[in-house]
């Protein structure tokens, strides 16, 4: 089994302000990947760092054998990068279908997909017409998940896809995930201790900044200390 | 008031209504897209004006026929303004999407660079531009005589709003566009190139512009001040219609059209203008994002 | 006296010595300087004090406003109207230039600031260009001169710019180390830093529980009434206030001497001033009527690549060219040079 994406040390600031101090990490092919930490701890600016949304000051990130860090955005999702941002970055003008076209790489992405994205999320044939705005959080999260499997992507970037969702679409939200894992490697924010023990073969803790903890999500649950000291409540 | 005043009014305020709709729409969508509030818009417009001045008046001795001249003239402002629009972007703009208050900075001295640029070609005082053969009669409309060059524009102002209309609607250029002024990042995450789409926005945003001030000419002349005009009369618009909203702007601009046209025949084209700059310190304050408003905040 | 404030006074003196100095030839200069070079630097001060004005709200609170010349442009015309129109004295003008600056600062502030970023520049902008219209109307010519404005301001004999130069001169210059030493108290006070806090981070500074909009109100107004008072001695010195101090060109000038000289900083834009109009002076000289296209050539060449002024530049310089690689990188206006990073206790990510 081979890392198909290997972040090394990076450090981001935003601003004046020093985000990352030095977050490492690899995602393994075929294998659901999670991080976890505290609010602030870092996490979805380390997504946002490997997408290049918030590039590294310093550190490496390289995807598939390739290093990515300094690349513009759109060069690294070419490279087959998807993302699902915590606010679902759902487009509210356009409507369903467009939401998904827009992420075509090349014409008839979508329709080569159709079986695969419909496949996961049947609902969203129904709601095909309408707006994105007009959809509830859940079926925007179906919609964003959907939208990232529409190009021929290698990696899911997914950032806290149950926040806020209802417990039944919750156990949906976990289910899609671990069908995905067939086809794709995923890197996945999760605050659901729950969640991700559930669904997450290896894990990272992040504790301001920096990677405090990486290992076997099999370990960790078995490691109570360790989960009290940096996720406290949350576990 | 009589019904054919009425109407009169009502067509000259559309007339008006389309000039500001052609600069308004492109300040709009470039602000919408791009977080840029180009104070250099308006020098786009002039630009398009004297260059269709220029072309009219310069091949008069060569070509006789006024109304080729006149659509040449149109086409060249339209491209001239584009093409300035399409050079400070990438030369002038782009360089400093890291420093948002120097892009400001940089349009307003821009402005003033264009203006100057003009005096120095054409000199500081006006020049009026006579109207193509074909445009210069006037039309019975309901019984009184109508200027044909402002059904002119009218007519202009529609076309191009239905082309840019289903341009937005219809094509995937415009569905990015739409995309982007509602979340660049996330367009940028999905792989797509946002940088080359401000580019082609912000060039036809220019065009627009100078297509509207090449239409303008020989409706009120050409002047140095004419972009600094208009682009206030185009900073009311948005602000009514929303920055960033396509639909907005258009239905904003026929209304301020016809706000003015109304004002200047009850007051003075003066107070008038005093009259809609203080309703968009209203809208302003009571609804930041227009009337029609598709993006909240304006922050840098 | 006690020893320990001798020490004091000293190293005062010996902090500030570069300072007193330029001070002492300044006081000395019209023993050297003809009427000429008198009357420039005359324009020099003034324009300082206008460019200090544009500073304290731009450089200090981060506020981008593009309708400042509409203050300076009110300080004049209320000199020419008051002295030309109604015969007033000078002193009774003086304070309803302030009044009369206030209230507008005021109620820009309040109907501005509701927006922020470019909706305050663009809304600034077409408040000014009203004024600008209005002073220029043909309708109001019996009262502002139309667009010619108001020409042959009578000023009081004893300060007239002309006859008395070397007295208008210190008045100038007076007028600007007062101004000056207003404006540094005002940044130095604790007024002062709440703004710097709203320019680095509004929202947190609002958490804090200052009421940002009314600090900004005052500094709208603080930066409005100098700037009104440098219009009105602006139009004392020309005898004239004409529509050109109320337009987009005197906005421009403010802009163009606060990053000439350096952005936050003061004392920059007092050099700003003298660069502009010193340069200015020979560059008019040279370019004739091309001036104008010149200057904003300048401009545009300056927001590209110096956009943090002389002074800025200089001390961007000094603590190594490392930091100033790194502070192209995304950080906004103004901000002190080697500030260390620091870590915020709210959750940086959610901003």
């Amino acid at each position: 089994m081979s890392a198909l994406l290997e972040v090394q040390d990076i450090h981001t600031y935003i601003g004046q302000f020093h985000i990352l101090e030095g977050v490492s990490l690899a995602a393994n092919e075929g294998e659901v990947t999670v991080m976890l930490g505290r609010n602030g701890a870092g996490k979805t600016t380390t997504l946002r760092s490997i997408l290049g949304l918030t590039p590294p000051r310093s550190g490496s990130i390289r995807f598939a054998g390739k290093e990515v860090g300094g690349l513009p955005t759109y060069s690294v999702a070419q490279l087959g990068i998807g993302y699902v941002p915590e606010d679902r970055g759902i487009f509210t003008d356009l409507t369903v279908e467009e939401n998904l076209k827009i992420a075509e790489r090349a014409k008839g992405d979508l329709d080569r997909k159709a079986d695969l994205v419909f496949g996961l999320f049947p609902d969203l044939k129904r709601l095909y017409r309408l707006k994105g705005g007009q959809l509830s959080g859940g079926q925007q999260q179906m919609l964003a998940m959907a939208r990232a499997l529409v190009p021929d992507n290698r990696l899911l970037l997914i950032d806290e896809p149950t926040k806020g969702l209802a417990p039944v679409i919750v156990e949906k939200v976990m289910e899609t995930i671990h069908q995905l894992k067939e086809t794709i490697t995923v890197l996945l924010v999760e605050q659901n201790f729950f969640v991700a023990s559930g669904i997450g073969d290896r894990c990272y803790i992040l504790d301001v900044g920096r990677t405090v903890h990486a290992g076997a999500m099999a370990d960790l649950v078995r490691d109570e200390s360790l989960v009290q000291r940096y996720l406290g409540a949350v576990a | 008031m009589t019904l054919e005043t009425l109407v009169n009014i009502c067509l000259q305020g559309l007339t008006m209504g389309m000039l500001f709709f052609l600069i308004a729409s492109g300040l709009s969508l470039i602000f919408g897209l791009m977080d840029v509030l180009n104070f250099a818009h308006g020098s786009f417009f002039m630009i398009g004006a004297y260059v269709a001045w220029a072309t009219f008046d310069g091949t008069a001795a060569i070509v006789p026929f006024s109304d080729l001249r006149f659509a040449v003239g149109l086409v060249a402002g339209a491209l001239a303004g584009g093409g300035v629009g399409a050079l400070t972007e990438w030369g002038l703009i782009r360089p400093l999407y890291k420093r948002p208050i120097f892009q400001i900075l940089m349009t307003l001295g821009l402005a003033y660079v264009f203006t100057e640029v003009i005096k120095v070609l054409w000199g500081a005082s006006g020049h009026s531009m006579a109207r193509p053969e074909s445009l210069s009669r006037a039309v019975d409309f309901l019984g009184r005589p109508f200027p044909a060059y402002r059904l002119f524009i009218i007519a202009l102002g529609l076309a191009i709003l239905l082309v840019v209309y289903v341009l937005l609607q219809r094509s995937r250029l415009g569905m990015i566009i739409r995309a982007g002024v509602e979340n660049g990042e996330m367009v940028q995450a999905l792989g797509i190139n946002v940088r080359r789409v401000f580019t082609l926005v912000f060039t036809l945003g220019a065009a627009l512009a100078a297509l509207g001030g090449a239409a303008a000419a020989p409706f009120v002349g050409v002047y140095p001040e004419i972009g600094l005009e208009y682009q206030l009369s185009a900073f009311v618009v948005v602000v009514i219609g929303g920055m960033g909203s396509f639909a907005g702007s258009a239905a904003a601009s026929i209304l301020v059209g016809l706000a003015r046209a109304f004002a200047d025949y009850q007051l003075s084209p003066l107070v008038a203008q005093a009259i809609i700059v203080t309703v968009m310190a209203v809208v302003l304050l009571l609804k930041p994002e227009g009337i029609f408003g598709a993006k909240k905040g304006g922050g840098l | 006296m006690q020893p320990v404030h001798r020490m004091a006074v000293s190293s005062w003196l010996k902090a500030r010595s570069p300072w007193l100095a330029v001070l002492a030839c300044l006081t000395l200069a019209p023993a050297f300087l003809n009427k000429f070079y008198l009357g420039l630097m005359v324009q020099v001060f003034i324009l300082a004090v206008f460019a200090l004005s544009y500073d304290l709200l731009m450089g200090y609170s981060g506020i981008l406003s593009f309708g400042h010349a509409m203050f300076f442009g009110s300080g004049a015309y209320v000199v020419g109207l008051l002295l030309k129109g109604a015969a007033w004295p000078l002193y009774a003008a003086l304070p309803i230039i302030i009044v009369a600056a206030a209230l507008m600062g005021v109620l820009v502030g309040i109907v501005t600031l509701r927006v922020r970023g470019v909706y305050f520049a663009m809304i600034t902008l077409a408040f000014a260009e009203v004024i600008y219209i209005l002073s220029a109307s043909s309708q109001l010519r019996p009262w502002t001169g139309g667009d010619e404005g108001l020409h042959g301001i009578p000023v009081p004999a004893w300060m007239s710019p002309t006859a008395e130069r070397v007295t208008f001169y210190y008045i100038s210059l007076s007028f600007l180390v007062l101004m000056y030493f207003l404006a540094r108290r005002i940044v130095n006070s604790p007024t002062g830093r709440v703004l710097i806090a709203v320019r680095e981070n509004e929202s947190r500074a609002a958490t804090i529980g200052y009421n940002v909009f009314w600090y900004k109100v005052l500094i709208i107004v603080i930066s409005g009434v100098l700037a009104a008072l440098a219009g009105g001695l602006n139009a004392l010195y020309f005898r004239n206030a004409t529509p050109e101090v109320l337009g987009v060109g005197r906005t421009i000038d403010a802009l163009l001497m606060t990053i000439i000289g350096g952005m936050g900083t003061l004392i920059g834009p007092v050099l700003g001033a003298v660069v502009i109009r010193v340069l200015g002076n020979y560059l008019a000289d040279w370019f004739g009527p091309r001036w104008p296209l010149v200057f904003g050539l300048i401009f545009v060449a300056l927001v590209m690549f110096f956009p943090w002024g002389i002074v800025g530049t200089v001390g961007r310089l000094k603590p190594a060219l490392r930091s100033f690689i790194k502070s192209e990188c995304g950080l906004q206006a103004g901000k002190e040079g080697g500030q260390k990073a620091s870590r915020i206790s709210d959750n940086p990510e959610e901003h």
